[in-house]
């Protein structure tokens, strides 16, 4: 029976947690029509979310466009497929690495920082405070944020592509020594539209899970300070592996289109 | 006797409980306030004190009985039914509860911003007019890292009253303040509910400046509502624990 209760008490966790960010989630589309949008305060994080993200995203994707030269470097000498570098660095990162880095960098500055914010709020009875204004905090909190990280992620991804892209052709260039043109030639005669189209379908979704867990987390963390950790902690673990499942089904999705 | 106290009452409550599990919370509560009355509400730390303003401000729901603000019973309201219910009141937190994203000024202005029904020349007009009533004029633009524990504590109730509800919530407004400063703060307690004619109810340990300032008296312990009535007579009360808390003392049932 101790057995059970000890493999069951994980589970149950998972099941409510699951059930709890399916919820919110589903509020958050019911305020979406009609449109109980707080301008102020979504303006506000969009500035935060992604124009202060900015400078780490696009210092992480140089390199990420540069790694992908480099692990295809070996083989491309070896086989003299240098033609190829353009298109197998911007397939790799459009379909794949991009989004997934850039949505971590992104979980891991702005999904904890507002699992922060928010569980700070809650311990300091400024959730309820907002609610005895006879304002409900998933409309002036949550909503604000979804749209924020969903639009934010969107353009940071794109930006990355792009950043990435460029810094894949000056490796290529210093490490290959490939033509910068030989390498954007074949990046655009062979990349379709689709692959950039699942790169930003990616970051679309992945700025919901991160917006859904982190806020959910925060939201309902209790406790004190040690509590805020405990928050922060969960929602960072949660929101990589709920990224990981929502690529692995996007990749699937995008296989076939 | 109850037709007539449920007629002017702004608060009452019917054998109201709170049950969380087995714990039993708040037990059979029944009490009513009256319009502009200034009630103080005490009792030891875990007697229900915060958790009786949470159930009337509707932001925990109660297992049984029924609880009226302005006429109206809070049982079966959701959310949304409880929006024209809290505009009605305002509430002091423990720890302010203060947005600290938000400047001064912008934290008294947020109800009247956030419900959109004055203009913003209006807003700036009221916002300067209660930061003046608090003492706190030339305070606007600073953040809330920037102040006192006491100035914190007169812009927690200028942002509560900025509205002037019909019932003011006060948790603990004074604690961790000087005496001083703590009576400045239940003087514009009283200033504002003689003003305005709002009905107080405060939370507080610091008895004999509260009882300076409150019409009466209710004392919670475990849940239960131990004493309803005048300041003055609290000493004398029936219930030893009742008696041993007021007048302080170590020898007693608590």
């Amino acid at each position: 029976m101790k057995l059970l209760r000890y493999l069951g008490r994980p589970i149950v966790a998972v099941a409510r947690d699951t059930g709890g960010m399916a919820l919110l989630f589903i509020f958050a589309l019911r305020a979406l029509w009609p449109p109980q949008i707080e301008r102020d305060e979504t303006l506000r994080v969009m500035c935060k979310f992604g124009y202060m993200s900015l400078p780490i995203v696009a210092a992480t994707s140089v390199f990420v466009g540069g790694i992908m030269v480099l692990q295809a470097a070996t083989y491309v000498t070896e086989f003299g497929a240098q033609s190829l570098v353009g298109w197998a660095t911007g397939w790799a990162t459009l379909r794949e690495v991009g989004p997934v880095l850039i949505g971590l960098m992104f979980s891991g500055r702005v999904g904890a920082n507002n699992t922060a914010e928010l569980a700070t709020m809650n311990i300091t009875e400024q959730l309820d405070a907002l609610r005895v204004l006879a304002i409900d905090p998933l409309i002036y909190l949550f909503v604000p944020r979804l749209i924020a990280m969903i639009a934010m992620l969107v353009c940071l991804t794109a930006i990355g592509d792009i950043i990435a892209l460029g810094g894949g052709a000056v490796v290529a260039k210093l490490i290959l020594d490939l033509d910068v043109r030989l390498f954007f030639k074949s990046l655009f005669e062979l990349i379709h539209l689709q692959d950039l189209w699942l790169s930003l379908a990616k970051a679309f979704l992945f700025g919901a899970t991160i917006a859904t867990v982190s806020s959910y987390f925060g939201m309902r963390a209790t406790g004190g300070t040690r509590g805020v950790g405990r928050a922060v902690n969960a929602s960072v673990v949660a929101n990589a592996v709920v990224l990981f499942v929502a690529d692995y089904f996007m990749t699937a999705l995008g296989v076939h289109v | 006797m109850g037709e007539h106290m449920k007629d002017f009452s702004i608060v009452r409550l019917k054998n109201v409980s709170l049950e969380m599990g087995e714990r039993v919370l708040l037990n059979q509560l029944t009490f009513s306030l009256s319009s502009a009355e200034i009630v103080g509400l005490i009792g030891p730390p875990g007697a229900g004190k915060s958790l009786l303003l949470k159930v009337i401000a509707g932001l925990i729901p109660f297992t049984q009985g029924d609880v009226w603000v302005c006429g109206e019973s809070l049982v079966g309201k959701n959310e949304a039914a409880l929006v024209a219910h809290r505009q009605r009141l305002g509430m002091v937190f423990q720890n302010n509860a203060l947005f600290d994203s938000l400047t001064v000024f912008d934290n008294v202005a947020f109800p009247l911003r956030v419900h959109g029904e004055v203009d913003d020349v209006e807003i700036r007009h009221c916002v300067e007019k209660r930061l003046t009533d608090v003492g706190l004029s030339h305070i606007g633009p600073l953040s809330i890292h920037e102040l006192s524990g006491g100035m914190k504590k007169r812009v927690a109730i200028a942002r509560a009253t900025i509205h002037d509800p019909v019932l003011c919530l006060y948790d603990e407004p004074t604690a961790g303040l000087d005496p001083v400063t703590a009576a400045k703060i239940y003087a514009l307690i009283k200033s504002f509910s003689m003003t305005h004619q709002a009905t107080a109810l405060i939370v507080s340990h610091e008895l004999d400046t509260l009882f300076a300032v409150c019409d009466r008296v209710l004392m919670l312990h475990n849940g239960q509502l131990l004493f309803d009535g005048s300041p003055q007579h609290i000493g004398d009360a029936e219930n030893r624990a009742v008696r041993q808390f007021a007048r302080g003392s170590d020898i007693g049932p608590l």
